[in-house]
């Protein structure tokens, strides 16, 4: 057991290192939509998601509390920047929870893989 | 009823009392069942044996509690390129709590062993002091890092039963012994037991609701 745990822990060196030999797509941190700090890169495919009121998410349509891309503040806003991660696993990984909860097909409730990869759909 | 197979079915009763058809899929849900069980079984190894106790089977289990819940870290950081984000100081709390509980439950099971015993400790009630304490405190960071993640046990509800559950596992042992429930399973059955739980938790969560 000494051993495997040796192993294990060498393992873990070697995927904090290169990342895991088997999980496929790696996605890099980076300062993406201009970050102040290294966050991961995040993708959201507007056309999966017809069936949502555009207000669920786009709360400046209405609160009038600004504009543009929803990084252009939640990432360069000093007050709102600290929340990023918060806000946007509550509203994302909230609403696909909420929609594993009852027994609806909703989208990845927890893999973080799922959604932390480089937008690939429109 | 077995002690292990009675503390595997409250942390299941109660990780399913809220949302029980949530599952975040197959590895996913499979993973965090091991990683359940593997609390089971850090209780199940608080549990005193008395006079009765078989102190290399306390320990063999301890090695098997610890395989499954590096089981559950590798399995997690193998399986999503974004997991070892998660094992960083950028890690949220959640995570430190759980690599800390992982942590002195690898110095519990080592430093158990003799010669490793007697060079750290003056006697055998200075080791059982310390030996309770760090059990104590590595139950306490896998209960925070269970509850504080927030999937399966996502009310106070949940999360104050899941504590009183650990309470009085660690603070009744006389109940324990009195019952004379001491652990005797053998690494091997715990092993068994582990994956037939995370089965049923993992069909559960994906098949039947």
């Amino acid at each position: 057991m000494k051993t495997a745990t040796v192993a294990a822990f060498l393992i873990v060196t070697w995927i904090l290192i290169y990342g895991s030999p088997f999980a496929g797509e790696q996605p890099k941190v980076g300062h993406y939509y201009n970050s102040p700090e290294l966050i991961l890169p995040m993708t959201f495919a507007h056309l999966d998601h017809t069936s949502v009121e555009c207000i669920d998410c786009h709360h400046n349509y209405v609160d009038d509390t600004g504009g543009d891309s929803c990084m252009h503040c939640h990432v360069t806003n000093v007050e709102v920047w600290p929340l990023l991660e918060e806000q946007f696993h509550d509203l994302c990984r909230g609403c696909h929870e909420d929609l594993a909860a009852k027994g609806e097909a909703g989208g990845p409730p927890r893999q973080c893989i799922a959604c932390h990869v480089a937008d690939q759909i429109p | 009823m077995h002690a292990l197979t009675l503390f595997i079915g409250v942390i299941w009763l109660i990780a399913f009392l809220d949302s029980p058809s949530m599952g975040g899929g197959w590895v996913w849900d499979a993973n965090n069942a091991l990683g359940l069980a593997a609390l089971a079984g850090m209780l199940y190894l608080t549990i005193p044996g008395g006079a009765r106790r078989n102190v290399r089977a306390h320990q063999t289990l301890g090695y098997a509690v610890l395989a499954i819940v590096l089981l559950h870290a590798l399995w997690f950081l193998l399986d999503d390129g974004v997991a070892r984000e998660f094992i960083t100081p950028n890690a949220p709390l959640y995570m430190w709590t759980g690599i800390t509980g992982l942590v002195l439950l690898a110095v519990l099971v080592f430093l158990a062993e003799m010669p490793a015993r007697q060079r750290v400790h003056d006697g055998f009630s200075a080791f059982r002091k310390w030996h309770q304490a760090l059990a104590t405190a590595a139950i306490a960071g896998s209960i925070h890092h269970i509850i504080a993640s927030g999937f399966y046990f996502q009310t106070k509800f949940q999360a104050v039963l899941l504590i009183g559950l650990a309470i009085a596992v660690i603070f009744g042992r006389g109940i324990w012994t009195k019952a004379r429930w001491s652990p005797h399973t053998t690494p091997a059955k715990f092993l068994v037991t582990c994956v037939i739980a995370s089965a049923v938790f993992t069909g559960i969560r994906n098949l039947v609701l």
